[in-house]
């Protein structure tokens, strides 16, 4: 194991540990909560995390069957106290599952079936137009005034982000060694920032193996990448919202951070409200991974990335890479699918 | 491939076939627009601000409307088979995707209109995450554009919102909101002037929002009539078609006329003591869009257990939700409006607020709350809202069922489950 590999297991083991020793720790929920803020050094800030392995009785008595699976998981976390500690936690509307999450929190809360931190929204507007822009900014504007975070500090995090971003980018362009570490800096950044250990870490691990896209859902952890290695195969590519390139370009800076963020937030590729053709997305990341394969996963509770399978599965057709489509799954893979990719895999081996 | 029909609803007002009538003769009248004239025309959700079409007099299809249609005709199994045979998975949101289903069938032959020609636009409120997709692919499968309209979160939670939103709507859905909302509406007016050719006016709105008022005056105190009488006066089958009719045509002479010819036949039947079931011993509310493929489900236990659907949606809405004094700003309480027509019905804590005060003032003994498997989050009921109504003293059958899909509908079983229900709940 390199050093680097030990920082990202002890982090996914215990990704709330440096959030208990901060002071006024703030958490958040949406892989589109800005990097800029989380890195402007003013709070700690880390995701909320989630569990696959354990029952939610008190989330399920609150919680409809259309809910994503890691809601049940907070959610639980949170009606046991788990997060008591926290000052705030920030919900994103870029994601349904993450605003609906909110209500319901505040409205347990109100009712006093739960306690906890206080749940507080970040408005996120991804229609491409100047008013929704506008409105991403009034919503920055809102928020660094509830966490009481001076705006000046935004311009040091632009900066510290960017260079995050341009460093996500360049790790995700160049991977060498296994699937599954790529995964795991990817899922550790949200909780911790792993800028200046992955400065000094050097990859020299390289894989012989075969290379095939992980697309669709957010999967919970790393159990596909690892499924995948044992066959033989290697995941040389993520292409779904949790993963490194989530953060995007960098940001503008020939202008004020906050109007550069609002719009960068506007703009974003990733998530299931992006205005984007996902389509012509997963060609590219085809190409870029140089993947000889795709798995396209995606959970039961998905409402927005079903709606590109049916143009996905023809383009996939007519590019001629086997494909793997897996709809309806449930998000902790217990329904066999990793199973079901190292299926897959062997029968492109043979 | 047709599908089992199944029980029609009985109809007990006058008004009730008039106002079907009406809408037969709108919906030719529209068609004749539409597909025979070639006239500019809109596809929009029902929580997009239709007065706008209204006002440049654009024709506007309702997607609830003509899913509705599209249902009613029988033909919902088909459409959704055939979305899966082109690769979708079979759990994808029916509500909103019908009529992109029936478009993506292409067969004109079966297809009410012969399918729909291409509307200048499509609109529709981003309310969850599959609306944009559906509206996006429909709006390419038909060769036009899609405008969608932010549906921004709402921090200002008051479960009793619906007892001052008429007046102090600026604080109730947030004055950033409404801007937000207002800005938004400019930008369509000005691509539906550019795309049609005709002309919004701020006169027109300000007048039509008044005479809509006066409209939804009438049915709030219709549902204050249904509410306060024994026995019910109208059941849900009465109520549904005189508020939702009048309501696709809100503010025309006709619709604000009608209102108050459906209030004065409610009032008369009040007066003379008619009741819907000549034996009531049960109040029940219905929690859900319409069951339009089965509408005789709501009368099929009234006279054999005095079972009355006394509540449903679509009436009792109407004031709180439509009425608005204007200030001086109709274009603000416009969008004070239509920004939050999903969320009260759907989320806590506006939905619960105003479902359990309902539940309280008509005198409910039970509610049935359809929870679709396959319909996503925000678009029907929730368990939040069931446990508030059984805290206050209401037991709650949580049905699973689809509203538009007929496949996983079977209008004995779903009675005997609300038979079954109401006997262990000691109701019957």
């Amino acid at each position: 194991m390199t050093p680097l590999d030990t920082l990202l297991s002890s982090i996914l083991a215990d990704p709330l540990a440096a959030s208990r020793a901060a002071t006024a720790p703030v958490a958040f929920v949406g892989f589109d909560f800005p990097l800029d803020l989380v890195l402007c050094g003013a709070r700690h800030f880390s995701h909320l995390p989630w569990r696959t392995d354990r029952p939610t009785p008190a989330a399920d008595r609150w919680l409809e069957s259309s809910f994503a699976g890691w809601t049940r998981s907070m959610l639980q976390d949170w009606a046991d106290g788990a997060f008591d500690h926290l000052d705030a936690v920030v919900f994103t509307r870029g994601d349904d599952s993450s605003q609906r999450l909110y209500y319901y929190l505040c409205e347990l809360q109100r009712r006093e079936f739960i306690a906890g931190p206080e749940p507080l929204m970040f408005d996120v507007a991804q229609i491409p137009r100047a008013s929704s822009i506008a409105h991403n900014r009034q919503a920055l504007t809102r928020l660094l005034d509830q966490l009481g975070i001076d705006p000046q500090l935004l311009a040091a995090g632009r900066l510290r982000a960017n260079a995050q971003r341009e460093l996500f980018a360049s790790l995700d362009l160049d991977r060498c060694g296994p699937g599954h570490r790529y995964e795991h800096i990817a899922r550790a950044s949200l909780f911790a920032d792993l800028g200046p250990a992955l400065q000094q870490a050097t990859f020299t691990d390289d894989m012989a193996a075969p290379c095939v896209l992980l697309a669709g859902s957010s999967p919970p952890d790393d159990r596909f990448h690892c499924a995948i290695e044992t066959v033989g195969w290697n995941v040389g590519g993520d292409s779904y919202h949790r993963a490194l390139r989530r953060h995007g370009a960098p940001l503008a800076t020939d202008c004020d951070a906050l109007s550069a963020m609002a719009s960068h937030l506007n703009q974003s590729c990733h998530g299931p409200r992006a205005f984007v053709d996902r389509t012509a997305t997963l060609l590219d990341d085809i190409k870029l991974a140089q993947a000889k394969a795709v798995v396209l996963w995606l959970t039961e509770e998905d409402e927005a990335l079903a709606w590109s399978v049916a143009q996905q599965r023809q383009a996939l057709a007519h590019c001629g890479v086997p494909t793997l489509v897996l709809t309806r799954r449930r998000w902790d893979g217990s329904d066999g699918a990793a199973d079901a990719m190292q299926q897959f895999l062997r029968e492109q081996t043979q | 491939m047709s599908e089992p029909s199944a029980p029609r609803s009985r109809k007990d007002l006058a008004c009730t076939a008039e106002a079907t009538a009406y809408q037969k003769a709108f919906g030719a009248g529209l068609k004749r627009r539409v597909v025979e004239n070639g006239e500019s025309f809109v596809v929009a959700q029902a929580d997009t601000p239709h007065e706008i079409f209204h006002v440049m007099d654009i024709p506007v299809i309702s997607n609830q409307w003509w899913s509705a249609y599209i249902s009613a005709k029988q033909l919902s199994t088909r459409y959704f088979d055939t979305m899966v045979a082109k690769g979708y998975p079979d759990n994808s949101c029916k509500y909103c995707s019908l009529g992109l289903a029936c478009t993506l069938t292409n067969d004109p032959a079966t297809a009410p209109w012969g399918g729909l020609p291409k509307p200048a636009v499509l609109v529709a409120r981003l309310t969850c995450d599959c609306i944009q997709q559906v509206f996006s692919q429909w709006a390419d499968a038909l060769g036009t554009e899609f405008f969608p309209m932010e549906a921004p979160a709402w921090r200002h939670k008051d479960p009793a919102w619906f007892t001052h939103s008429h007046q102090q709507w600026d604080e109730v859905y947030e004055r950033e909101r409404i801007a937000l909302m207002v800005k938004e509406m400019e930008a369509l007016i000005e691509l539906l002037e550019r795309k049609t050719g005709r002309r919004f006016e701020l006169a027109k709105l300000e007048k039509l929002m008044d005479r809509i008022n006066e409209q939804e005056g009438c049915i709030a105190e219709a549902a204050r009539l249904v509410g306060m009488a024994r026995p019910c006066p109208v059941s849900i089958a009465d109520q549904m078609p005189n508020t939702m009719i009048p309501q696709w045509h809100r503010g025309s002479d006709w619709a604000v006329a009608h209102a108050r010819k459906f209030r004065d036949e409610v009032a008369e039947r009040v007066r003379l003591g008619i009741g819907v079931a000549t034996n009531e011993r049960l109040r029940l509310m219905w929690i859900g869009a319409g069951v339009w493929h089965d509408p005789g489900f709501y009368q099929a236990l009234e006279q054999k257990l005095g079972a009355v659907f006394v509540w449903s949606m679509y009436m009792p809405f109407a004031g709180p939700q439509y009425i608005r004094e204007l200030q001086g700003r109709p274009m603000e309480a416009l969008a004070s409006r239509i920004c939050s027509m999903n969320e009260v019905l759907h989320l806590p804590p506006w939905m619960n607020g105003w479902m359990v005060s309902e539940a309280q003032r008509c005198g409910i003994d039970a509610a049935i709350m359809l929870v679709p498997p396959d319909n996503r989050l925000s678009q029907s009921g929730t368990f939040i809202t069931a446990q508030a109504l059984e805290q206050a003293g209401v037991p709650v059958l949580k049905l699973d069922a689809d509203m538009v899909n007929a496949r996983s509908w079977d209008h004995a079983t779903m009675v005997d489950m609300v038979e079954n229900f109401l006997r262990e709940a000691s109701l019957a």
